[in-house]
Order: structure tokens, then C-alpha cells, then sequence
């Protein structure tokens, strides 16, 4: 049992290979393992902005910046008054333009990967709540990056460890996103644990507050309770409505969600079943004041 | 140990004052009104179920009366231990206690009793950890929270451990008459009451905002009792978890049906989702276990919803405090602002358009403990918790209008400068308006500091700090006596100075301290005129340890993140 390197070891070894050679050849999952399943309700060690405004963007997405940062006033006064938001010491980069999409759980990444060259023209956000696959799905999109420099591919997609549950507001002002894909999240059997599960009456109004009306929350799974379970849960919400199945089998978003997320491509393989199901986001109801009035 | 009045109330002339888990009342000059005290077991029959329980506990439920539902009662003791209380003596003791108990109320509360029993079967196993855990576990619950309805004619408390939302109709005159009691499924951290006073507004500890009416007419008692008995009839030889079950510690058949309660009925995987012989076999296993207990499911959904609750609005983070505003831009438009441990401040519309969000008020690095909107500038919204400063708001607009030291200031006052070095980071606990002619002054406490801040809301939106008063041990809560222009701060008298124990001798310490306005020095004094301490310790003190107490009173700290380096 003298092993010479442990899988940890190991496992740091090759990340630190990898980064040392610049991040060129796609990474191998099995140095990103994790155990599927994060606590949502702990404190992770969590890193987020404490609003969307201080939000560094641009790391994310380097070729999207503004070119010079913009000046800011910066700390030219220093009295006691603070009057308005304290700026933090080096401005902020901003965007040429803002994360539209967003797909929460994004796991090892195959749907951020698969949207990266049909939605060119837009900002894509991967949230995983772990922290290993994260970082794979971070080494695989610079890995892409670099390999497809010429054709400028794979730009506009990113990742973000954050627990979506609880810091959704910090990363994006109101109606921001115009999409959502939730796809094979945790099915969370045991009925007690039921409210770990990422969509819930009270997370939709989350969900309907990031997004714009008319914008569209993608569900995908293999459980068929799930499927009710979201379903009965988007039906039950003011703020959404479900859109047709002839509208969603048009939506060519919904064939690359049926069979790139790494998910798909398992239960493919199992020959398990595919559940989808899309909602849109309506407008906001008239305050009950303005329709009496 | 001496308990300190931790919650206060004024309604006109008349204070309540919480103490424990009592609620004592006192008109304006503080002699004593009235005491409602919350309804405790006798301690012989605490003693003698306790040792009962243990070894036949199915014995016992064919024993127990069923028609009239489990009449056990759990709750967390000393040592860890769930002790049942048989609702006979339960009741005993409340008619000792409080006058006006009508039938159909104590019938309602048996029909509580009987869902709390279960849904802490289901959960015993975790609690009983917590309770091994936390020593500082009481008999009675201390009374978490009180809140007023705007005509003063209800009073409406929170207690702790018991999760209980209590009802009571004031007379005017201090005197409190219970209307009900009703069990929450998670503990309320923080309610608040709609601008009509019909509706209370439940914040809890798991995140969830409920509406419940204030007033609530219990459901049909007998028609649901009889089901219950069918039911469970039918359903197994066992005892099912609608059987008056009375084991104490729970046993491994009662444990196991509960878990299986708590599955649904449908088994939630199928054939296609499960790929391993193993998960296949117990998928089966899932699925008979689910058929054999589909007729308890049955009396569970029956009894599920024994008073009116409905859920408006959830974090995923623990609720520190919930407020109903209107905004005088709109006075026809209410909002619910709530404020959770992982820094945000939301502001939802109010009822029945709830789950529409309109906005955030972030900005905060740590935990929100209190929002306060002060009664004459509406506009504005001032937060405070485990951050060094104030948070002062435009809520409407989500606009941070600025901030106000608090840390900065605590430093300040402290006497010496070691003191001062040792304070390191405040956890604001109240945050609490008084207007005084156009002046609207804004009064802070933070949790073990021994001092009162005291700011001014100018009406160019700043925080002016403008006094800094010493008290004499750690403030708990404050409230303003309107009619006496008074401004009363209980304090904790255990965490008194030497000079105050001298006092103490003399029969001086205050536990309420009395405070007005001195217009020639335009600051505020300690008058005389609290109430004793001495006054109020001839009553029973109580059992718990120094740190025990000190666990329950001071617990806002707590909600710092700490454990901020997992993965």
C-alpha cells in the first residue's frame, strides 16, 4: 500500500502541469472529481460581489472589456460624511455588454461549450456550486479558448463558483438574464430535502427577478417526479407561464440542452428518459392601487 | 441567576416587558399590572412519564385515549431529553395561569399538540443531537419577540424553542387575555403585522415568510380526530405517528415510521433513473415500505393543515427581521422587506403580489440583524448587523443614501482604551426611531456593549452621531413611552460593574432604566424611575447557569460567518 503519489497528489500535480504549460490542451475530468452533492444551506467559502455593480466582469471575460477603465471618482474625498457608495480602490472594468444566459448547475460544462458558437453574439454564464468541477470547466473553456484563437470562439462563455441559491441578486441586477437552463439538477428525493432542490415556489420569484419579461427558464431531466415537481412548481408561479411544446420543439436551444450537457450524454447511454419543460417569464401584474384606480 | 426583562413593549401608558418566558405588564410609573405566565408541567408527572416511557412504548399508545389525538406533548429539556407532557396537566396549569379559556380553544390546541408531536417524531433524531449540543435548552421557551397591532388591542409574541406564535387580546389596561397559540413548522425569528392588522407576517429561521391571520377560528375538531382514529386503525398493528405514541426517546420501529412518513407516497425514482442492482433492489423495497404506509400518508394529509398558513415569500438564508412599509410616494402600495443572515435586504411587494421581487438593498459584508423604518421618514430604511457601520437606504429606489459608524463610535465611548482595543467588531441588535417634535432620533444598542447610541436622521438623508450614553450593564431592548416622553432600556443586570453591585446593595440597580430628553443640555438622561431590580427579583429565579442565560439572551453574534474555509 506504499503508493508513491496519492490521488491528491496527483491530482495537484497535474492542475499545476497543466497551468504551468499555459492552459493549451483540454484538461481530464478525472483530476476534477467531486462528490456530486454540495450543501446549499452552509457558508461556503464562497467569493461574490456584494453587488452585481462591483462585480469584476471583465476577468471573466477578457475580450469583452472595455477597452480603457473607465475613471472613477475615485477616494478624492475622504471626510467623515460618507455620502454615497464607498468605491473600492481599483475601478471596476466594465463590459461592452452584460451576461445574458445563465445556466445554474452547469457541472463539467457540456452546454456552455455547445452555446458558445451558436450564441456568438452573447454572454453565457456557467454556475457550479463545486468547487473541482468549476475549476474544470474553467481549464477547459481557456484550454478552448486558446485552441480556437483564430476563429475567436468560445469568448463569450464562462464560469463562476457560486451558490445560486443564495447569491443570485449579487451577481445580476433585475431582469438582466433573458435565459435560464436548469438542467438535471439534484432530484433530491427524500421529502425533507425538498427544499434543496433548485426550483421552489419561493426560488422562482428569484428566477422571475433576474429575468425580463418574455425571457425563458429551460428545464431538463431524467426524473419524472422532478419534472412534476418543476412543472407544477413554474405552472403554480404568477410570474410564469409554460410555452407550448410545438414553440418549444422549434427552439433549437432545446435539441443542443436534449444532448450536450454531460447529464444528457449519460442518460442517452442508460436509454433513460428526457423531460423538458420551458417556462416563460410574464410581465409583472399592475399593483392592485393602479387597477382600482 | 436574576432573569432581565429582554423584550419590551409599550402600548400608550402600559409596558410589557418579557422575562423569560412570561410576559409581565406595568402601567407607566411600573407597578405591576398583570403576568401572563406560559403554561408549564407539573414536575411529578414530568418525572414519572419520563421513566415510563422508555420500555413499552407501544403499550402506552393502546392505552392512551385516541379520539381525542395524541396527547403528548414534547419539548426539549436540560438535558437533551424529550419529556411528553400530558395535555391534561398542560391544561391544568394554564387555567391556573390564564383566565378565559373556552373549550373549543383548548380543543384546538390539543389538535396542535397532536401535529407538533408528530413532526417532532420525525425529527427527534436530529433534535436530540442539537439538545446534546446545546446545554442551554429550556423547559419553557423564552419569549423571542413581541409586536403590537396598530389599535394596541392584540398583542402577539414569539417564543423559541417551542417555534410558537401566541395571540393575545389586550384590554387596554394591561391586562392580556390568550386567544391562541399556534406551533410554526420552522422557529419565527421575526414577524410583523399588515398595515390592517389582520394578518401576521412570520419570518423564520429556515428562510420562509408565512401569512397567518390574526385571528383564527380553529378547524372542526371532531370531524378530523375521528379520521385520525379510523385511519390509523386501518392502517398497522405499529404504532403509526397518528397514534398516541408516548416513547420520550424514540425507538427504532416508531423512528423508522416516521422516516418512511416522510417519503412520499409515490416512490420518486423509477427503473430508468436507477442503474445498479443494489438501487433497483431497494427501489422495491422503497416501494413496498411506501404501500404499507399509504393509509397513515392518509391521516397525515387530513391533519396537515390544522390553522391557516400560507407561504409568501422565502430566502435561502436564516431571516433576522421582516417589515411591512408603504412608501408615502404610494400610499396605497405596501412592501415586505425582509433582511437574511447572508447580508441582503429584500423588498417584495406585500400581499397578495408577494412573490413579485422589486429589488435588493445590498451592500452589506456581513449578517443583517435589524431594518428599521423610521415612522416619520418612511422613505428611508436603516440597517444594521454584524457590519461596522449603519446602513441608511432610499429602499424604494434601492439606493444606499450613506452610512454611519457604529464600531467607530462603541471605540469612542468605551472607557479605557484596553476596552476599546478588545472590541473588535458590534452586532447590532436593535435599531429603534423616536420622533421628538421634527427631530427623528434613531437609538442603537449592540449586543454586549454597555452603551446607547444615539443618531439623528437629518433631513438631507445623513446619520448624525449626537450622544453616546454609559449605562450601567448590557442594554437588551428599548423602547419610548410616548405619553411620559420616556425612553425605557432593560438591561441585563448580571452584567453589572462593581459600582452597581454597591448599588445593588441599596436597592438601586434599575432593570429598566427610564431616560428623557433634557432640553437645556439637549441630550438624554437616565431619570429615576425604572424599575428595580430588586423589585423584580423576589419572584422564582431562574435555574439556568450564568452561561446559559447568556446564550439565550445574546445570540445575534452568532450569526457571523465563521466557518469560511471548506470547500
Amino acid at each position: 500500500m506504499s503508493e508513491p503519489k496519492n490521488k491528491r497528489q496527483k491530482r495537484e500535480d497535474y492542475r499545476a502541469a497543466l497551468r504551468a504549460n499555459g492552459v493549451t490542451e483540454l484538461p481530464r475530468k478525472k483530476f476534477y472529481r467531486q462528490r456530486a452533492h454540495a450543501n446549499p444551506f452552509s457558508d461556503h467559502s464562497l467569493i461574490y460581489p456584494p453587488t452585481p455593480e462591483q462585480m469584476d466582469w471583465a476577468s471573466l471575460y477578457p475580450h469583452y472589456a472595455v477597452e480603457e477603465p473607465i475613471e472613477q471618482k475615485t477616494e478624492t474625498t475622504e471626510s467623515e460624511e460618507s455620502t454615497g457608495q464607498e468605491l473600492s480602490a481599483p475601478a471596476i472594468r466594465k463590459l461592452t455588454k452584460q451576461v445574458e444566459v445563465a445556466d445554474i448547475g452547469c457541472g463539467f460544462g457540456g452546454l456552455l461549450i455547445a452555446l458558445a458558437p451558436v450564441l456568438p453574439e452573447t454572454l453565457v454564464l456557467g454556475l457550479e456550486i463545486r468547487v473541482s468541477v468549476t475549476q474544470f470547466v474553467e481549464d477547459r473553456i481557456k484550454a478552448l479558448r486558446v485552441q480556437n484563437e483564430e476563429q475567436k470562439l468560445y469568448r463569450n462563455i464562462a464560469v463562476l463558483r457560486a451558490n445560486t441559491m443564495k447569491f443570485m441578486p449579487n451577481f445580476f441586477n433585475k431582469g438582466q438574464l433573458n435565459k435560464i437552463f436548469i438542467c438535471f439538477p439534484d432530484p433530491h428525493f427524500k421529502a425533507r430535502k425538498h427544499k434543496q432542490r433548485i426550483v421552489s415556489t419561493t426560488l422562482n420569484s428569484e428566477y422571475a427577478y433576474v429575468l425580463r419579461p418574455g425571457g425563458i427558464v429551460y428545464t431538463i431531466t431524467d426524473v419524472p417526479d422532478l419534472h412534476e415537481w418543476m412543472v407544477g412548481h413554474f405552472n403554480a408561479h404568477p410570474a410564469f407561464e409554460r410555452v407550448s411544446v410545438e414553440e418549444q420543439e422549434a427552439d433549437p436551444l432545446v435539441e443542443i440542452m436534449r444532448n450536450e450537457t454531460e447529464e444528457g450524454k449519460k442518460v442517452t447511454r442508460h436509454n433513460g428518459q428526457k423531460h423538458v419543460a420551458l417556462f416563460r417569464r410574464l410581465e409583472d401584474p399592475q399593483w392592485p392601487e393602479d387597477v382600482s384606480a | 441567576m436574576a432573569l432581565p426583562y429582554h423584550v419590551l413593549k409599550v402600548c400608550d401608558g402600559i409596558v410589557f416587558a418579557a422575562r423569560g418566558s412570561n410576559i409581565h405588564s406595568f402601567d407607566s410609573n411600573f407597578n405591576p399590572i398583570s403576568v401572563w405566565k406560559y403554561p408549564v408541567k407539573q414536575q411529578e408527572t414530568n418525572g414519572e412519564k419520563a421513566e415510563s416511557e422508555t420500555p413499552a412504548p407501544v403499550v402506552e399508545a393502546e392505552e392512551s385515549p385516541a379520539p381525542e389525538g395524541p396527547p403528548v406533548k414534547k419539548r426539549k429539556v436540560e438535558d437533551g431529553e424529550v419529556v411528553a407532557v400530558t395535555e391534561e396537566n398542560k391544561e391544568e396549569s394554564k387555567e391556573d395561569t390564564t383566565e378565559g379559556q373556552t373549550e373549543t380553544k383548548t380543543e384546538s390546541q390539543t389538535q396542535e399538540v397532536n401535529r407538533r408531536s408528530r413532526r417532532q417524531k420525525q425529527k427527534q433524531k436530529t433534535e436530540g443531537g442539537w439538545a446534546k449540543n446545546n446545554k442551554a435548552v429550556l423547559e419553557k421557551p423564552f419569549v423571542q419577540g413581541m409586536y403590537l397591532t396598530t389599535d394596541g388591542r392584540h398583542l402577539v409574541a414569539i417564543t423559541g424553542s417551542d417555534k410558537t406564535i401566541w395571540v393575545f387580546e389586550h384590554d387596554g389596561a394591561g391586562n392580556l387575555k390568550q386567544l391562541s397559540q399556534r406551533a410554526m413548522p420552522k422557529r419565527p425569528c421575526a414577524l410583523a403585522l399588515t398595515p390592517d392588522d389582520k394578518t401576521i407576517l412570520s419570518a423564520d429561521k429556515f428562510g420562509d415568510v408565512f401569512s397567518l391571520p390574526l385571528l383564527f377560528t380553529p378547524a372542526e375538531p371532531t370531524a378530523a380526530a375521528d379520521v385520525t382514529t379510523t385511519a390509523s386503525e386501518v392502517a398497522t398493528p405499529e404504532p403509526t405517528p397518528s397514534a398516541p405514541a408516548t416513547p420520550a426517546i424514540p425507538t427504532p420501529p416508531t423512528t423508522d415510521v416516521a422516516k418512511a412518513q416522510s417519503l412520499s407516497v409515490k416512490p420518486q425514482a423509477n427503473e430508468l433513473t436507477v442503474h445498479t442492482l443494489r438501487n433497483l433492489k431497494a427501489l422495491e423495497n422503497q416501494k413496498r415500505c411506501l404501500e404499507r404506509q399509504k393509509a397513515a400518508k392518509l391521516a397525515a394529509a387530513l391533519q396537515a393543515s390544522q390553522f391557516e398558513h400560507t407561504l409568501q415569500l422565502g430566502h435561502v438564508s436564516m431571516l433576522t427581521s421582516v417589515a411591512v412599509a408603504v412608501h408615502p410616494s404610494h400610499p396605497g402600495r405596501t412592501y415586505i422587506i425582509t433582511a437574511d443572515r447572508d447580508e441582503h435586504i429584500r423588498v417584495s411587494r406585500g400581499i397578495p403580489q408577494a412573490h413579485v421581487i422589486e429589488g435588493f438593498l445590498l451592500g452589506h459584508d456581513e449578517f443583517v440583524s435589524r431594518v428599521c423604518i423610521p415612522e416619520a421618514r418612511r422613505d428611508v430604511l436603516i440597517s444594521g448587523g454584524g457590519d461596522d457601520d449603519l446602513f441608511m437606504w432610499d429602499w424604494v429606489s434601492g439606493k444606499l443614501l450613506g452610512k454611519a459608524p457604529v464600531l467607530a463610535e462603541v471605540k469612542k465611548a468605551l472607557p479605557s482604551a484596553e476596552d476599546a482595543e478588545k472590541v473588535t467588531k458590534v452586532a447590532v441588535t436593535r435599531i429603534f426611531d423616536v420622533q421628538q417634535g421634527a427631530k427623528t432620533q434613531i437609538f442603537v444598542i449592540c449586543e454586549r456593549i454597555p452603551l446607547l447610541l444615539i443618531f439623528t436622521l437629518t433631513s438631507t438623508n445623513t446619520l448624525q452621531h449626537t450622544q453616546t450614553l454609559s449605562l450601567l450593564g448590557n442594554p437588551l431592548d428599548v423602547e419610548y413611552l410616548k405619553a411620559e416622553s420616556k425612553l425605557l432600556v432593560s438591561i441585563d443586570p448580571n452584567t453589572s460593574s462593581e459600582t452597581q453591585e454597591e448599588e445593588a446593595s441599596n436597592g438601586g440597580v434599575s432593570s429598566i432604566l427610564a431616560l428623557s430628553f433634557d432640553d437645556s443640555e439637549s441630550s438624554w438622561k437616565v431619570t429615576i424611575g425604572g424599575l428595580k431590580a430588586t423589585e423584580a427579583a423576589e419572584e422564582e429565579s431562574s435555574s439556568l447557569s450564568p452561561q446559559d442565560l447568556q446564550k439565550l439572551l445574546y445570540t445575534t453574534e452568532s450569526l457571523r460567518k465563521t466557518n469560511k474555509d471548506d470547500e
